[in-house]
């Protein structure tokens, strides 16, 4: 299907682009950019990560999972994958504990291996209700 | 499609085919894998969904730039005239750094969920159909680099580390204008779609299938992913927010911060020794200088600095990290420490540490921080003699403003 192009869509990709050049002129001339080969590693590698490792995966999971998986418990299962996922990368920071200084313990204070454990375990916990009820509840 | 015996290009031509026709059953032979119709099948991959995805993007990245673009203008030399930071209200600085850490965290999931849903259009076919589609097509690179970088280091930094060699503020900062550019070409190009794709027709035109868990390889419906993803981003941002959110913070298990913990129940960025300080700081040499604008000079020591007369300030720490931390403060005002070297009302200060060199050594304080009531030089916190982490013997304290610029180890007040 094409879309059609609304009258915006010139005066937005011009506006962007202006927007976007200044931000890299900005950063190529940042006196205190520090290495902009590590700028560009972090720049270019969390899209190749995601294209090239993450989405091919997912998909590996999704077809294995659409094979294996009982239709009736599928959802909650997908749904709670997306969860721990989530948690998982958003916690990793913290559990990598990278931030850590001997001298400032108010940096990552916290048990976070023993968190992320509680936390997953309540989301599983909320998720193994609703698969064992989605197996229950007589079919339609 | 069916696949016919394949001819050579030569061959062909010599048929009396155009070029433009032979180049495009070249094309159809190359649209093989991912590129092939049916290639994902899940009827998750949707515009509709895409579409729902991006507002809530948009809504958190618009946020996220409002709210860093606070941080960043409250961090620049003050004289920007109305564009200065106010010294109230002083809960702003918080608040909008608060919301900009977990408006950030909760784009994680949505951004990953809206890449997946719109993952096969990077394999459309034919791969552009004209120049409106390149530039289209091609600020998605620096849109999706750009989007992952942002979410990616602004996470990575909030538990304070920094695996990179680059300066994060200055990339962080940077980055954010070729993000929010790419992200302006984006919107106006696929306005058009959301608004097809959102608008009621289009709800009623694709009905949900009745029975979605009996049509072979679905398995969430719409509603499903789009309360897995939200749920997703509530269980982030509610492990997390409490480091800013007090009544919260017990559910904060994964917080880089605890509003609690830290020297007398306050978290600290920098410690002494992290700051170098420790033996200039418990000097009993150590003397406060005020410089007036004349260049006139008055040195005091930490017994005459607490024989001055004391103030009262309920204020908080806040952090570009994410966290803050509410105090009770007590000290000596700033615009009473410069008027004894002459400094009238209006003026600004600069205030200097102990600590040597490094970008938070000093801070200075505009007129409307200088003359707040609540800006004090503080020596106590809720009650006790400042920790040396937190700045002993004196530190600055003023509403509504960047962590880092509530200079530690005050040794010097310069009025400007």
């Amino acid at each position: 299907m094409k879309p059609s192009r609304s009258r915006a869509f010139w005066p937005m990709t011009i506006a962007g682009l202006a927007l976007s050049a200044y931000g890299l002129v900005g950063l190529l001339g940042e006196k205190q950019i520090g290495d902009l080969m590590s700028w560009l590693t972090y720049f270019a590698g969390g899209l190749l990560l995601h294209d090239l490792l993450w989405a091919p995966l997912v998909a590996l999971g999704s077809f294995v999972l659409v094979r294996v998986v009982p239709a009736r418990v599928r959802p909650v299962l997908q749904g709670a994958l997306i969860v721990t996922a989530t948690v998982l990368l958003v916690a990793y920071p913290v559990l990598n504990g990278g931030g850590r200084l001997p001298d400032n313990p108010s940096i990552l204070p916290l048990d976070y291996s023993r968190n992320i454990v509680i936390v997953l375990v309540a989301v599983w916990a909320v998720a193994g209700v609703l698969i064992v009820r989605a197996a229950l509840v007589p079919r339609r | 499609m069916v696949r016919l015996p394949r001819r050579a290009v030569g061959e062909r031509l010599r048929r009396g085919r155009s070029v433009g026709e032979v180049l495009e059953e070249e094309l159809a032979f190359a649209r093989v894998g991912p590129f092939k119709d049916g290639a994902f099948p899940s009827p998750l991959h949707s515009e509709r969904i895409a579409s729902i995805l991006g507002v809530a993007l948009g809504v958190a990245f618009l946020t996220c730039f409002a709210t860093g673009l606070i941080s960043h203008f409250a961090q620049q030399p003050t004289d920007l005239g109305f564009l200065s930071m106010p010294a109230a209200p002083a809960w702003l600085f918080r608040f909008t750094q608060g919301l900009h850490v977990a408006a950030g965290t909760a784009a994680i999931p949505l951004l990953i969920a809206k890449l997946w849903t719109v993952f096969p259009k990077l394999f459309a076919w034919p791969p552009v159909r004209d120049l409106a589609h390149v530039v289209e097509r091609l600020s998605l690179i620096p849109l999706v680099a750009g989007s992952l970088f942002m979410l990616t280091t602004g996470l990575i930094n909030t538990s304070s580390w920094a695996p990179w060699t680059f300066s994060f503020t200055a990339a962080h900062f940077w980055t954010s204008l070729i993000t929010i550019g790419a992200l302006i070409v984006h919107i106006g190009a696929q306005l058009p779609v959301t608004r097809r794709a959102l608008s009621r027709t289009a709800a009623r035109d694709q009905p949900e299938p009745a029975n979605v868990a009996d049509t072979r390889g679905a398995g969430l419906s719409r509603r499903g992913m789009l309360i897995s993803v939200a749920a997703a981003a509530g269980v982030a941002t509610l492990t997390t927010i409490g480091q800013t959110v007090r009544p919260l913070r017990e559910l904060a298990l994964l917080a880089p911060r605890h509003p609690d913990m830290g020297p007398q129940g306050i978290p600290v960025n920098k410690s002494a020794v992290g700051a170098s300080v420790v033996d200039t700081a418990m000097s009993p040499d150590y003397r406060l200088t005020l410089v007036g604008r004349d260049g006139q000079e008055r040195t005091l020591s930490l017994e005459e600095l607490r024989a001055l007369p004391r103030h009262e300030a309920v204020l908080p720490i806040a952090c570009v990290e994410g966290w803050s931390a509410s105090a009770r403060w007590g000290g000596v005002r700033v615009r009473d420490l410069a008027a004894m070297v002459g400094g009238p009302d209006g003026v600004e200060v600069m205030v200097r540490s102990l600590q040597k060199g490094g970008s938070y050594s000093s801070s200075q304080l505009n007129a409307a921080h200088v003359r707040h009531d609540d800006t004090l030089l503080a020596l106590e916190i809720n009650g006790e003699t400042l920790h040396i982490d937190h700045g002993f013997p004196a530190r600055l304290i003023s509403p509504n403003r960047p962590g880092v610029q509530q200079t530690k180890w005050v040794t010097r007040l310069e009025v400007i």
